[in-house]
């Protein structure tokens, strides 16, 4: 199996009067294809951070400082996201790898209705597709009769604009016809033939009454339901790496457990590549194939979700697994705070809690090695293994 | 609830604002003794003293103050205001509605003037902040807003016609103004613009629209800052919100997402605003339409205050009030049109 | 031992205020638009206090100014009137010194006392709600329907002409926007969770306003009213303007330029001609209210929570 994704070294850095922040101090990863990855660890630890930085999209004040993100696109190249400019990006983003957020009521834009919005990725990514079957549909129209001689004007009128946009989508005539607000009717075409793949997709999403919820605007949708929108907003363009921050923390526990069932159908059907952001270790569990535990900016450990439950190596890792509560255990915590990422500890990050602390895990930060198959961790008490 | 109901509940919320507005007028006039009050609908000086005692009996104006209020406003809801003296002794309500198409004229050019450049300039200092354009921006918004009105409008005329002498003053030149009262031009809507057009005489709108130029030029200047404040700090606002970032992840360019996905939401306060700036135009016309000697209802507003014509001033007054709550009527109504989640409350 | 502990237990609580108070002084000191408003306030601050020096007064009450004669034609500058005089005489330079003094008075007065009838009205309406508040939103209300200047025209021509009228009208037309935002604010922190549970553990309703809620209330306040003393400003000078004003010879600088009103056009062949009776004390006028305007303008960058930072 191939790695779809892999980050090297990133390093991020976030610029702010009380000083600088540094969230990622190189994040390795890599995920392989039709797997789900895990991302756990505490807030504040950079997992979103790790995601944002996949799709280049970390807000100011911060700024990727170095590193790569290699991405296996759809046509099999293999290029680092880290180094593309701004319009190769966009062409990326949406169509072979998209996000979910955490909070759909504030992904969502309240003044578009659902149907906009999800139409939206398909008339950025698939005109060409939408444009064939305008046209088509043109020519059908066209063919039959009992039409007056206005409306076959104007359907040649609008057949021509398609054609045109279709050599060539940023000739000028077609940006002045965008400007004028009568002229600006012909899009209703293309948009119709986006709504229809909307709606066909809001029904393998298993949402009731497609045509009905896309009209609606977000704030008219239940919390499950402004969910499944962003999903759906992700899944138009069959994208190779899906990238889910949070998707159920925000909502009630049975509406999660909706919510994680579709995932898992997703995966199941067009076998996607998933990183999973969470810091819910039993949605983790039921969710992922493999976990990276993050702790302060760094991945300290990698592994198979089975081998991370049983087998935990990283002293972090042991301390989470520990502090699960379960009826007749003492309950247990890691002592100590998470770190202020101005002034970080040296070394180590996790040394000033860590039980093993050693010389040198206050003076070198460890790397992650390939401790067992497939098992990597970052700790210098497996140095020399 | 949908727009249907929020109109009606609207509409029917802005009846008692109207009564408010009557009141008030109402209750500034009771600082005046019912002889004072007389002499409002009394023509000239009148030589016989029971005139005025026969004005207050028939215009109730000693009665109780309820009685009093109901009849006032009967009267003035039916056109009487007063006798304006400052404007030749023509009804208050004439007066206004002399005024009134050629303020239309004036707000008519200076409302898209205000918007438009407002909204540019607003976008524009947001999507480059702290930049050089957002500074420059803002410090010519705010040199606008610190302009007195009367101030901005001598230097403009002391520019435009004084030294280049490019336009001129008042409404239309000599010969338009002969045309235009001569028994060939129909006034259909009495708004200068218009009617040259209407009667096909194009020299004459052209006339018209080169005495409109400073005035309009002046009421942007002054009032344009607001716009671009609000628009400024409602894009700064929405930038920083969740579906920005969601926009941006779809692969969508950062053009479709700020002109697309943030203007909009961007625009729901500064819709909230245009009542703010209705009131400042308001104020502003009767102080650019004096000194350009431009006679709509602010130019009379203005010599009633000077001569101290109490009707003129109420009149105008009670007259600004209802077209205010009107305009802010409007801008509620069309608020909830761009906002659905209004509609829910 | 005791003392000490109980220092650095006060410095410990109030560490967090220096630190933000350190932050909006940097802030200060990096835009150069507050630091310019700064300026131009205490510019206009030194003429006002230096007043009696550099325009010596010669009537009793220094605000009447003193009048050369009672030619109506106003007279350009010169070595004995350095600005110029206004139709009737008045010694403008004189008129613009001590019109710094009206200015800041009219600021002063009108926002000062606006501010307190706005923060009191409000402060109850939104706290205690119910009928109290309905009725003020009403008054609210009625105020509102109208722009500023017009009902203060309408005020100041009942109450009669004098600087006196202009205050209160000004007043009267200010007070609600203040009662507003102060009611506004009232309510939002009403609903937060720290004032309930000030109620639950039985405060008083005197000791939760003035501990909890004015002082997160206030700042919108504030920032607002360092705008208005501009907007102010400029209100009174076009009533100055439009005749209802102070007097002819009374030191204001919108009474200067009205006192020419009938020059101000100039000559049929020359609009320049009298440039001095409007183009100086329009110069005060404008430069006074831009010091401020920048000053609020950048206080709202400042001390507005949600944009100190990026």
């Amino acid at each position: 199996m191939n790695q779809i994704v892999r980050l090297q070294d990133v390093i991020v850095r976030f610029y702010t009067y009380e000083g600088i922040v540094k969230a990622l101090e190189g994040v390795n990863l890599f995920i392989k294809e039709g797997e789900t990855l895990g991302l756990v660890g505490e807030t504040g630890c950079g997992k979103t951070m790790t995601g944002l930085s996949i799709f280049k999209l970390i807000p100011p004040p911060g700024r990727v400082e170095s590193g790569k993100v290699l991405f296996q696109t759809k046509n099999g190249e293999i290029k680092n996201l880290l180094s593309l400019d701004e319009s190769e990006l966009q062409k990326i983003r949406g169509a072979e790898i998209s996000m979910i957020f955490q909070e759909p009521s504030s992904s969502l834009n309240p003044v578009y209705t659902i149907g906009d919005q999800i139409s939206e990725v398909f008339l950025t990514h698939r005109r060409e597709i939408l444009l064939n079957n305008a046209i088509k549909g043109i020519e059908k129209d066209l063919q039959e009769d009992g039409e007056t001689s206005l409306r076959r004007f104007i359907l040649r009128f609008e057949k021509a604009v398609y054609e045109k946009m279709r050599q060539n989508p940023n000739s000028l005539t077609i940006r002045l016809l965008n400007r004028m607000p009568i002229l600006r009717r012909y899009k209703q075409r293309l948009e119709a033939e986006a709504k229809k793949y909307v709606v066909d997709l809001l029904g393998e999403l298993g949402i009731p009454d497609p045509e009905r919820v896309m009209d609606m605007y977000p704030h008219e949708l239940s919390g499950g339901m402004q969910q499944r929108a962003v999903i759906a907003m992700a899944l138009p363009c069959r994208p190779i790496l899906l990238v889910a921050d949070e998707p159920t923390t925000s909502l009630d526990v049975t509406i999660q457990a909706r919510i994680l069932e579709l995932i898992k159908e997703l995966k199941r059907r067009f076998n996607a590549t998933v990183l999973f952001i969470t810091h819910d270790l039993g949605v983790i569990a039921e969710m992922c194939d493999r976990v990276a535990v993050m702790y302060a900016g760094n991945v300290v450990e990698i592994a198979n979700v089975i081998e991370i439950f049983r087998n935990p190596l990283h002293p972090y890792t042991k301390g989470l697994m520990e502090s699960i509560p379960q009826p007749g255990k003492e309950y247990k915590t890691i002592r100590g705070t998470v770190p202020n990422l101005i002034n970080p500890p040296s070394g180590c990050r996790f040394h000033p809690r860590c039980l093993h602390t050693m010389e040198i895990c206050k003076k070198t930060c460890p790397n992650l090695v390939e401790i067992k198959k497939d098992h990597f961790v970052a700790c210098h008490l497996y140095d020399g293994e | 609830m949908g727009m249907k109901a929020y109109v009606m509940r609207r509409v029917l919320l802005f009846i008692p604002t109207l009564l408010g507005v009557t009141l008030l007028i109402f209750a500034v006039l009771q600082i005046f003794t019912p002889e004072e009050r007389a002499s409002a609908y009394i023509m000239g000086t009148p030589k016989d003293p029971s005139v005025i005692y026969r004005v207050i009996e028939k215009y109730h104006l000693n009665d109780p103050i309820p009685l009093q209020y109901y009849y006032w406003l009967t009267r003035a809801l039916s056109g009487d205001l007063g006798i304006a003296r400052s404007a030749g002794n023509i009804p208050v309500s004439v007066a206004l509605l002399q005024g009134i198409p050629a303020t239309l004229e004036l707000v008519m050019f200076s409302i898209p003037s205000i918007a438009i450049l407002g909204i540019y300039l607003g976008v524009k200092s947001a999507v480059n902040r702290d930049k050089a354009p957002d500074h420059i921006i803002r410090i010519f918004s705010i040199i606008g807003w610190s302009l007195p009105t009367f101030w901005s409008a001598l230097i403009l005329i002391a520019i435009f016609y004084g030294g280049l002498n490019w336009v001129s003053i008042g409404r239309l030149s000599n010969e338009a103004y002969a045309v235009v009262t001569s028994s060939n031009f129909i006034r259909y809507t009495r708004m200068n613009t218009i009617d040259g057009l209407l009667n096909g005489q194009l020299w004459i709108t052209i006339d018209a629209l080169e005495h409109l130029v400073l005035p309009v030029v002046n009421l942007t200047i002054v009032s344009v800052a607001l716009i671009v404040r609000v628009m400024r700090s409602s894009m700064l606002e929405e930038l920083s919100k969740g579906y920005v970032l969601t926009a941006k992840a779809k692969g969508l360019s950062n053009d479709v997402v700020i002109n697309k996905h943030v203007k909009r939401n961007a625009l729901i306060p500064v819709i909230t605003v245009t009542g703010v700036l209705t009131a400042g135009l308001l104020t502003g016309v009767v102080i650019t339409e004096t000194v350009f000697n431009y006679k709509g209802i602010g130019y009379f507003a203005a010599h009633a205050a000077l001569q101290m014509d109490i009707p003129s001033v109420l009149g105008f007054a009670l007259f600004v009030g209802l077209v205010y709550s009107l305009a802010n009527l409007i801008v509620d109504i069309t608020y909830a049109y761009i906002d659905p989640r209004i509609r829910l409350e | 031992m005791k003392n000490e502990s109980r220092w650095d237990e006060f410095k410990n609580r109030m560490a967090p205020t220096i630190h933000e108070l350190k932050f909006t002084f940097r802030r200060i000191k990096e835009s150069p638009l507050s630091i310019i408003g700064i300026a131009i306030i205490l510019f206009f601050a030194a003429i006002a206090i230096l007043a009696p020096t550099l325009a010596p007064p010669v009537n009793k009450d220094p605000y009447v100014m003193p009048h050369d004669g009672w030619g109506r034609v106003p007279v350009p500058p010169s070595s004995k009137h350095i600005f110029g005089t206004t139709s009737g005489q008045y010694d403008i330079f004189y008129g613009c010194i001590w019109g710094t003094r009206t200015a800041f008075r009219i600021g002063f007065q009108v926002v000062g006392v606006s501010l307190l009838i706005g923060v009191l009205l409000g402060s109850i309406s939104g706290y205690y709600g119910g009928i109290i508040d309905e009725v003020m939103m009403r008054f609210t209300d009625i105020i509102y329907a109208f722009p500023g200047l017009i009902l203060a025209m309408a005020l100041v021509v009942a109450f009669g002409r004098s600087l006196d009228s202009v205050l209160l009208a000004l007043v009267l037309v200010g007070w609600p926007t203040y009662a507003r935002v102060m009611r506004g604010e009232v309510l939002k922190i009403k609903q937060t969770n720290y004032v309930e549970a000030a109620k639950a553990i039985g405060c008083s309703d005197f000791r939760i306003i003035i501990r909890h809620i004015l002082p997160n209330s206030i700042y919108p306040v504030l920032i607002m009213a360092s705008l208005d003393i501009g907007a102010v400003v400029l209100t009174a000078a076009a009533l100055s303007f439009l005749g209802l004003g102070a007097g002819e010879a009374f030191a204001d600088w919108g009474q200067l330029i009205s006192n020419s009103r009938d020059y101000i056009m100039g000559t049929a062949s020359n609009p320049l001609a009298y440039w001095h009776t409007w183009l100086i004390p329009g110069l005060f006028i404008f430069t006074f209210v831009l010091g401020w305007n920048l000053l609020g303008d950048a206080f709202r960058d400042i001390l507005d929570p949600t944009i100190r930072r990026r």
